[in-house]
């Protein structure tokens, strides 16, 4: 099972497609259809509302804020369901279903005045319970420019509601120098502003929390133009390495990370 | 139990001759190609996803980055980067080499650095000196980074999107200089169908590519609302080949795309341009 994000950010709309088709195999395998969640976190309790639902092969392109919703625009989370949900549930679900040989995505869409941009987004539920869990991204992707702006997402998500305060430090990788640090917070998409940071090839940024597990999502908008930019960077383990070793790969190199993270803040 | 007594023989001189044939077969009995199966030959070896170029009314770019600085950041080893370039009919037309110093990223233009207009794959690898002192790990280097495009006569912000489409399709010996194919042809169709709606765009374009060393088939499938079959059309791709199949979506008739093919796991990257944009994603 597979829960879908939607940031919310200034002068762009966030729209989501879902889809009640597999990527790949038999459809008849997922049943006849699914329920449409919204989720956002209050208290010690996760609040759900239904966007109603749909049939097999169907899919419906939905902005996220429905007119008139009172509910919080961020956190805001969509997962598909094929049972009826209370309103109120103290955990997120966590069920074999929507299982495929390819991920069982949404897109996520940012339309500007000039521009759409997109990118095909899950969140495995196997993340939910991660209890705290790192991140390492490497990512050329941030773009600057007077007319630039650059932001990275941060998307965590739990199966307990609680939101709880992590660390999220972005640091150039040659001089080790940290350049940003700030708060980031678990259930939430956490947006942060690149662009402060002037990137350099020479000596890039990495991003790195020792304290949450997420998806970093990279996005670019040309204030002028409306022109966007949006994507992803994998986790080291199915982007960089492949073989029986790379379990052990990625769990030596965080930690060679972490513990240069720790020194610099020394 | 299976693992233990297949992979010695797989990886055997005689598995290797008979993997073209033995892998669809075990892939059958599993439901899904087993990644140990398709291992390159040497962990020294690095693994490229298929990338497209294209030069035509978008540029390309791809963003090089020291991945031996990544895995052992206290270490200074610079990265030797071959960047292997294919056309559309699948012939190799150049070979650009790199090199970056530690922690360093470094921007390839397509259109400074290739003669020919048009379209097609390139693959990177990665490799460094000392290999053996410097890679004691099991496990290969793979680049499935980041490809960019924009529009030729704008300034805009680069719209990236990064390797998934012909995951994992070649493998590199640097002792040889040479590449060799990692994945084989299915014996039963296998239909993707991309998560997405395309009836909020004019046209779309749909990037194809041939993993295989021999031709092989795609199709793309334009599905209406009613589940039914718009327009469908084949592409025979070289080996290594590629192409591009272009929808015109103005009456907003298409809803989705299946793309139904001999090849595991297949995905093709996906335009969608819009009055005054474009949008890339990998499906």
């Amino acid at each position: 099972m597979n829960y879908f994000y939607t940031p919310v950010l200034e002068d762009v709309e966030t729209y989501i497609t879902l889809n009640s088709f597999p990527p790949l195999g038999d459809v008849s395998e997922h049943g006849e259809g699914f329920f449409i969640y919204q989720a956002w976190p209050e208290g010690h309790e996760w609040c759900l509302h239904s966007r109603g639902r749909l049939e097999s092969y169907d899919s419906v392109n939905l902005a996220v804020l429905e007119e008139g919703s009172t509910f919080p625009t961020d956190p805001l989370f969509c997962f598909l369901y094929p049972e009826t949900l209370p309103d109120r549930l103290n955990k997120l679900p966590v069920a074999p279903i929507m299982n495929t040989p390819v991920m069982w995505r949404a897109n996520l869409q940012f339309r500007s005045a000039g521009s759409v941009t997109s990118f095909q987004a899950e969140y495995p539920d196997s993340m939910l319970k991660i209890p705290v869990g790192s991140l390492a991204s490497f990512s050329p992707m941030v773009q600057t420019g007077e007319q630039v702006r650059s932001k990275l997402i941060v998307v965590n998500i739990r199966e307990t509601p609680e939101r709880e305060r992590r660390d999220l430090i972005v640091m150039r990788l040659r001089s080790k120098e940290r350049v940003l640090e700030t708060d980031v917070w678990t259930n939430t998409c956490n947006v942060v502003d690149l662009d402060s940071i002037e990137y350099s090839q020479s000596d890039p940024i990495g991003v790195f929390s020792p304290n949450m597990a997420g998806i970093p999502l990279y996005f670019t908008l040309d204030e002028v133009t409306g022109s966007m930019s949006f994507e992803h960077t994998h986790p080291p383990l199915s982007s960089m390495f492949f073989g029986e070793g790379r379990q052990e790969m990625v769990g030596e190199m965080k930690r060679y990370w972490m513990e240069i993270l720790q020194n610099a803040a020394n | 139990m299976l693992k233990s007594v297949l992979r010695p023989i797989a990886r055997s001189r005689l598995g290797k001759a008979y993997r073209p044939y033995l892998q669809p077969l075990l892939s059958e009995a599993t439901g899904s190609p087993p990644a140990w199966f398709n291992s390159p030959d040497s962990w020294h070896h690095t693994i490229s996803d298929a990338f497209f170029w294209r030069l035509d009314s978008l540029e390309s770019r791809f963003d090089l980055m020291n991945m031996y600085s990544l895995v052992s950041p206290s270490k200074e080893i610079r990265d030797l980067v071959k960047l292997i370039v294919f056309s559309k009919d699948g012939r190799e037309i150049q070979r650009l080499d790199y090199e970056l110093e530690p922690h360093e990223t470094k921007s390839v233009l397509f259109g400074d650095v290739l003669d020919i207009r048009g379209m097609g794959t390139f693959f990177v690898f990665h490799s460094c000196e000392n290999s053996q002192r410097n890679w004691p790990f099991k496990t290969c280097l793979t680049d499935r980074g980041y490809t960019a495009f924009r529009r030729g006569d704008a300034s805009d912000p680069w719209g990236y999107v990064h390797g998934c489409c012909n995951t994992l399709v070649l493998a590199y010996d640097p002792s040889r200089d040479d590449y060799y194919p990692l994945t084989h042809r299915s014996l039963r169709k296998q239909v993707f169908r991309p998560q997405l709606r395309f009836d909020d765009c004019r046209r779309v374009e749909v990037l194809c590519s041939n993993p295989l060393a021999r031709p092989t088939s795609i199709s793309v499938r334009a599905i209406g609302v009613g589940n039914e079959v718009v327009t469908e059309e084949t592409r025979r791709l070289t080996g290594f080949g590629s192409d591009l199949i272009e929808l015109d979506n103005a009456s907003g008739d298409v809803i989705r795309i299946e793309v139904a093919s001999n090849l595991f796991l297949y995905r093709p990257l996906i335009f969608k341009h819009y009055a005054n944009s474009f949008d890339v994603l990998h499906s």
